[in-house]
């Protein structure tokens, strides 16, 4: 009788297959599970993240900074200031120390004439009366060339006589270290 | 028969529907929700490190200018534009001329300004601008000398380019050095340098520089 009323009756059942239905179950259930977890997770880390309070600290100092801008302005001139300062210091030729150098050389016979510092060269006449001191001062120039100092290269111009004055002048011309 | 056989899909497929759906779901939310919203995180989190060095460099700016003195930056301030003045100062190039000669106790005879432009485009010079002064001095080559040492030790600063001397006199090519001041934008959370070791070395040694007060 049941058969009878039963509407489905000639409907074929076909066997389910249990275990992918099991499969498809657990996978739905997993995906939830981690779309929730994540959401949560996510949503947590953005609690935690301390923007806002950076941000309010940031208001803060910038306040006290605006009081102080005046001497910050200041401080970066100054600072812009010493650093071309020193280079300038550091890469200006010193002339007067190469001039210092030779005169610490010259014999006391020996008076210079003339002496230009230009750049890297030294060009100088030197007299005197006597060709030993003349000879001298070669002599110690050729030491500061031996020596590696002062000098990288020294051009021997020449050696004029005056005779009406009775001196000898020795021009050269040298190129500093 | 074959009528029923979409019902027969239908009953196939009835216990599947509910964990597709669940699954298509997921797979919506993950796409349009948690993969931006993780992205925003990261930026986020770039943001946030960005943000944590601005307030370290601002903080220290504050306590760095808070700790200064104002008399001691006006003092250093004066002591580094006399140094390097923002432009040509020619009452400061003939007081620091005068002073160098008078140390040195040689005579200026007379001097030569190389002026230049004197048009406000001088002001956007790159390098390091200059004003050339030939100077004739009278003196024998070791008043030079001292004099060159003086030069040396003046400021406003410069630098002797050629000396020509001989036992009555000496020609000499200086530059006297200017910065022009630019009007720059400062970035607020640029960290602004106290005064360093090496600052202060130098801040001592030009204080010791001959200069008009």
């Amino acid at each position: 009788m049941r058969d009878e009323i039963n509407l489905l009756r000639n409907l074929v059942r076909v066997a389910q297959p249990k275990k992918t239905l099991r499969l498809a179950r657990l996978i739905s259930i997993v995906s939830l599970f981690s779309v929730s977890l994540l959401s949560v997770g996510l949503f947590l880390l953005r609690l935690r993240s301390p923007i806002t309070s950076l941000r309010s600290e940031e208001t803060s100092v910038l306040s006290t900074l605006s009081v102080l801008s005046t001497k910050g302005n200041k401080m970066v001139f100054i600072n812009d200031r010493l650093t071309t300062i020193d280079e300038l210091i550091k890469r200006r030729t010193e002339p007067q120390v190469s001039m210092e150098n030779l005169l610490k050389i010259v014999p006391s016979q020996v008076v210079l004439s003339k002496l230009k510092v230009e750049g890297m060269t030294v060009s100088l006449t030197a007299s005197s009366p006597s060709l030993v001191s003349l000879e001298k001062l070669i002599a110690n120039i050729t030491d500061l060339l031996a020596n590696k100092q002062l000098f990288k290269k020294v051009v021997i111009g020449g050696i004029a006589v005056d005779k009406r004055a009775a001196m000898y002048s020795l021009s050269l011309e040298g190129e500093l270290l | 028969m074959k009528e029923r056989l979409p019902h027969n899909v239908y009953y196939q497929l009835r216990d599947y529907t509910i964990p597709l759906l669940v699954v298509a779901v997921c797979i919506l939310l993950f796409s349009f929700f948690i993969v931006p919203q993780a992205q925003e995180l990261f930026v986020l989190a770039g943001e946030e490190q960005t943000l944590r060095k601005r307030v370290s460099v601002l903080r220290a700016n504050a306590i760095m200018l808070t700790q200064l003195s104002d008399e001691r930056i006006d003092e250093n301030f004066k002591l580094a534009v006399k140094a390097l003045p923002a432009e040509k100062d020619f009452g400061a190039i003939i007081e620091a001329l005068s002073l160098a000669a008078s140390s040195a106790n040689v005579a200026l005879s007379d001097y030569e300004f190389s002026v230049g432009d004197l048009s406000t485009g001088s002001a956007t010079v790159v390098g390091k601008p200059s004003l050339t002064i030939i100077l004739n001095l009278t003196s024998d080559i070791e008043g030079t000398k001292r004099f060159l040492e003086k030069l040396a030790q003046t400021i406003p600063l410069s630098e002797v380019v050629s000396v020509e001397a001989s036992a009555r006199s000496a020609t000499l090519t200086t530059q006297f050095y200017y910065k022009p001041y630019v009007q720059q934008q400062r970035k607020e959370f640029l960290l602004v340098e106290g005064f360093s070791k090496k600052d202060e070395e130098l801040l001592k040694t030009l204080s010791s520089f001959l200069f008009s007060p």
